[in-house]
C-alpha cells in the first residue's frame, strides 16, 4: 500500500511538473529574446542555490539508515 | 464569358501576389523581425534548457526525500544536473555580451565574430546534457524514478541540441543590408519584384 501510495505522489509530482513546463512554454513566446536571456540567467542562479542545497541535503540524509 | 474569365484572371494575379506578399516580408522593418526570432530562439532554448534542469533537481529532491531512490543516487544526479547548468548558464553569460540598447530598448543581436564563442559554450551545454542521461547513476535507480527523470532531462537536452543546431546553421548567414540585419539563417531565395525585395528567412 506504502509503495503504491509512493508511485501515485510520484506520478502526481511528475504530472505537476510537465503542466507547469507546459505553461513555462506559454509565458515564453510573449517574450523578447533580452526578456529570456534574462529569466534563463535568473533560473540558472536558483538552480545553482537548490544543487547546493540538495548536496548539503543528502549528505546529511545519507548518514542515516539504508533507502531503496 | 469574357468578364468571368477576366476576374479568374485577375484572381490567378492577385492571389498569389498577396501570399507572397504576406509569407515574405519585404519591408526592411518585417525581415528584422523576421532576424530577430533567431535570437529569441536561441534565448529560449537557453531558458527552456535551465527551466527543465531546475525540475530535474526538484524531482531529484522529491525522489530522495521520498526515499525511492538513495541520497548517494540523489548525489550523483545533482552533480550531473548541476553541470548541465552551469555549462548552459556560462551559456547565457556569454550571449548577454551580445545585448545592445537602440532606441532605448535593450536587443540581442548576434555577429558574425560571437559565433565561433557561441557554439563552442553551446557545445558544451550539449555534451553535459548527454552525459546527464547517460548517467550510470540513472541506471542504478527504479526504473520508473529513471523513466520520470528522463523525461525532464530529455527536453534539456534536445534544447541544448537545437542551440547548437541554430548556431550551425548560423553559419550560413547572409548579411542583405548589414545596417539593417546583422544575422539571418538559410537565406534560402531573395525575390526582387520592382521595388519589393523578398528574403525568406528560416529558422529551426
Amino acid at each position: 500500500m506504502n509503495e503504491a501510495l509512493r508511485w501515485a505522489a510520484l506520478a502526481a509530482f511528475a504530472l505537476q511538473q510537465f503542466d507547469e513546463a507546459s505553461q513555462e512554454e506559454q509565458a515564453r513566446t510573449g517574450k523578447s529574446a533580452v526578456e529570456l536571456l534574462d529569466s534563463a540567467l535568473e533560473q540558472s542562479g536558483a538552480n545553482e542555490q537548490l544543487a547546493a542545497t540538495l548536496r548539503e541535503k543528502f549528505l546529511a540524509m545519507g548518514n542515516t539508515p539504508e533507502t531503496i | 464569358m469574357k468578364r468571368i474569365l477576366s476576374f479568374l484572371l485577375i484572381l490567378v494575379l492577385v492571389i498569389p501576389l498577396a501570399g507572397f506578399q504576406s509569407s515574405c516580408p519585404g519591408r526592411k522593418q518585417d525581415a528584422q523581425q523576421a532576424a530577430r526570432s533567431a535570437e529569441e530562439q536561441f534565448a529560449a532554448y537557453t531558458d527552456r534548457v535551465s527551466e527543465y534542469i531546475g525540475r530535474g533537481l526538484s524531482l531529484t529532491d522529491f525522489l530522495v526525500t521520498g526515499k525511492t531512490i538513495k541520497p548517494e543516487n540523489g548525489t550523483v544526479i545533482v552533480e550531473v544536473l548541476d553541470r548541465v547548468n552551469a555549462a548552459n548558464k556560462s551559456l547565457v553569460t556569454g550571449a548577454q555580451q551580445f545585448v545592445r540598447v537602440e532606441d532605448g530598448k535593450r536587443i540581442l543581436r548576434f555577429t558574425e565574430s560571437d559565433r565561433l564563442e557561441l557554439e563552442k559554450l553551446a557545445n558544451a551545454t550539449e555534451a553535459a546534457a548527454r552525459d546527464a542521461l547517460n548517467s550510470p547513476a540513472l541506471l542504478r535507480i527504479d526504473p520508473t524514478a529513471r523513466s520520470q527523470l528522463k523525461a525532464l532531462i530529455t527536453p534539456a537536452k534536445i534544447a541544448a541540441t537545437r542551440l547548437v543546431s541554430l548556431i550551425k546553421r548560423a553559419k550560413n548567414i547572409t548579411v542583405v543590408n548589414p545596417a539593417a540585419i546583422e544575422i539571418e539563417l538559410s537565406y534560402e531565395r531573395s525575390i526582387e519584384m520592382g521595388s519589393l525585395s523578398c528574403v525568406r528567412l528560416t529558422t529551426i
